[in-house]
């Protein structure tokens, strides 16, 4: 029944893995680029110490069980030290001459760096939290399913525009057709997550390493992050739902709005006559925003969040409600279309 | 047994009526021509029947039942425009018909589309009008429908392919099925048709069997050498359908009684009194189309 629904979420995630290879693509490049004329990742120069003929490598086992490597190589005027915990969390010590060598790179939060006379002493550690959480892969995948569900959103209108005979002559109830056409599509928007999450692991590794992690805080902005997407694409199925035609350009500039309602309804009450009108027009209106729950700030790896307006426990439950809300409208409209 | 029952079925668009208190009866096994004039409300009808459109009034019933989503497994609809969605392949349009109808034959399919020198791989945006109407036409046939409906379902075909889509119609008539078609080729639907009816204004203004309404109608005509000749006995008699007049021709449409009237008209003074036989394009015509004013103001003044 959900064939030619199937085959558009299939158009549209093969056109986001294009897009996201195309992004994988210039990753990699970026990445050789970096490896030949940038600065050093310091892992990177760790293993190419170990791996130089001319070090001495020492390895023991301390008494908490973590293995220590230590490497010498008179050669480089380098000294490191490895400190491997398990699973990915280390202590890396690098200790070299301060002279014109290649500069080290790791991220600022994770790297310290000092200099005791001629010699640079850098510590990294990979347990940091920010290599071991998702934040960012998890929030920049978010976005990527938001976009597919703006995409995949028009289902209902594509189908009033000349296709009505098909779609409510199939043996089944226009309320079972639109439920259907629905949960495809938001399969479809779970898959674009998934895509995203996978290009952007890719881009993670290439810079940083095979370091990750999924934290409880990063499963539940997983949670809103694709509801957010969800109960945008339900919206914008209920604002299109009766159209027949010109609801491309709803589609496309919805967003627009949808995301300054939220920052409208921000605006402080002594605020001037006009921006005051505006944000009680805004107020109501940012009460069943989509985006006021989920906004993609959240997936920025702050620990302010200050654009964050409610928890998860809130953020979770609403998003939940609106997207059944839209729904359950986008179905009413949809069952009372004449071809 | 009725396949389809149309029973005071009525659509309005504001204060517009497409569809008037319209009642029929299609037989089960039938080809059922629809026929009228454009805006007569076929396709509104059909539309209204399929629950495409909410009707005003009236209802409507297959082998008795109500129309219910199950019942789309019986029956088949072709609308007179593509509704083929252009980015899908011909293949891809068949694939949706075999998930979607338990009864749907690939096969059956791929002939017709074969029969119709279709390429299945082709994307439908690359196909013209006409082989948009035979794709349409092939995956509604094999469906295996009870009943199909048909909006013009030869729109834009070549007359080769026009005659094998009549062909599937009769032959569907034959293994039991109901055919409801439309079509503005009269020829095509006396061809292929058992059953009228004429559409004017969403009323039904003439049904019946093709055979029957060809043998009751007849035009009478004769020439009055005098324009003044009284025949209001003959022009006012109930069996006449309607009075035209060219110059001193007067042909009456009659209903039955041909010869009878031919008598009459001879006694009232004309001459080179025939009988002539109608086919079902002449009745359509004389059906829908009013006399012209000139007929009407002749026919008033032999009838004065």
């Amino acid at each position: 029944m959900t064939y030619v629904e199937w085959l558009r979420v299939g158009a549209a995630l093969k056109r986001t893995a294009i897009t996201l290879g195309i992004l994988v693509a210039i990753a990699i490049a970026a990445r050789i680029w970096v490896a030949y004329y940038g600065p050093v990742d310091a892992l990177s120069y760790v293993s190419s110490v170990r791996h130089d003929p001319s070090s001495h490598v020492a390895v023991s086992t301390l008494p908490d069980g973590s293995q220590r490597t230590v490497i010498d190589n008179p050669a480089k005027q380098v000294h490191l030290e490895v400190t491997d915990r398990g699973h990915g969390d280390e202590i890396v010590r690098i200790v070299r001459s301060s002279g014109a060598q290649t500069p080290l790179v790791f991220g600022d939060a994770d790297m310290h760096r000092s200099t005791h006379g001629g010699q640079t002493d850098v510590t990294i550690e990979t347990n940091r939290e920010v290599l071991n959480n998702s934040t960012l892969e998890f929030g920049i995948a978010g976005f990527i399913a938001l976009i597919v569900g703006m995409i995949l959103a028009g289902s209902f209108a594509r189908e009033n525009d000349g296709h009505l005979e098909i779609a409510l002559t199939k043996p089944v109830s226009r309320t079972e057709l639109s439920i259907r056409i629905m949960l495809v599509d938001i399969a479809g928007i779970v898959a674009a997550w998934v895509l995203g999450v996978l290009a952007t692991y890719i881009v993670h590794a290439l810079f940083l390493g095979f370091h990750f992690g999924v934290t409880v805080r990063d499963c539940q902005l997983a949670v809103a992050v694709i509801l957010g997407a969800i109960a945008w694409y339900a919206l914008l199925c209920c604002a299109t739902a009766s159209l027949k035609r010109n609801y491309g350009i709803i589609l496309g500039t919805a967003w627009i709005a949808g995301q300054l309602i939220p920052v409208l309804a921000h605006i402080p009450r002594n605020a001037p006559p006009l921006l005051g009108f505006l944000r009680v027009v805004a107020t109501p209106l940012s009460w069943i925003d989509p985006f006021t729950y989920a906004r993609i700030s959240v997936a920025m790896p702050s620990e302010t969040e200050i654009l964050r307006t409610y928890p998860y426990a809130v953020e979770i439950p609403v998003l939940v409600a609106l997207t059944i809300a839209y729904a359950l409208c986008a179905i009413v409209q949809w069952r009372r279309v004449e071809a | 047994m009725n396949a389809i029952e149309i029973s005071h079925l009525s659509k309005r668009y504001g204060s517009s009526v497409a569809v008037d208190d319209l009642s029929l009866q299609i037989p089960s096994g039938t080809v059922f021509g629809l026929l009228g004039p454009n805006g007569s409300g076929k396709t509104t009808t059909f539309k209204c029947m399929l629950g495409l459109m909410r009707s005003n009034a009236g209802s409507v019933e297959y082998a008795g039942q109500p129309l219910a989503p199950a019942s789309f497994e019986d029956i088949a609809y072709v609308p007179e425009r593509s509704v083929l969605y252009d980015w899908m392949t011909v293949a891809q349009h068949v694939e949706m018909n075999r998930r979607a109808f338990a009864r749907f034959d690939p096969s059956l399919a791929e002939q017709l589309l074969t029969r119709f020198s279709i390429d299945p791989r082709k994307r439908v945006r690359a196909l013209s009008k006409g082989m948009r109407t035979a794709v349409m036409v092939s995956l509604a046939f094999a469906r295996n429908a009870k009943v199909l409906i048909l909006d013009e379902p030869t729109s834009g075909l070549d007359p080769v392919n026009q005659r094998h889509v009549l062909g599937l119609i009769v032959n569907e008539a034959a293994r039991g099925n109901t055919v409801l078609f439309s079509s503005h080729q009269i020829g095509q639907v006396e061809r292929a048709a058992d059953r009228i009816a004429v559409l004017e204004r969403g009323r039904s203004i003439l049904t019946g069997q093709v055979d029957d309404l060809k043998a009751d109608r007849k035009i009478v005509e004769g020439v009055f050498l005098d324009g003044t000749t009284d025949i209001t006995a003959v022009s006012t008699d109930p069996r006449v359908a309607r009075v035209d007049r060219t110059e001193r021709i007067v042909r009456l449409l009659v209903t039955s009684g041909a010869d009878d009237m031919a008598q009459r008209m001879t006694a009232a003074g004309a001459t080179g009194v025939r009988v002539l036989d109608l086919n079902l394009e002449d009745i359509f015509f004389y059906a829908v189309s009013p006399a012209d004013a000139t007929s009407d103001s002749a026919s008033r003044s032999i009838a004065s």
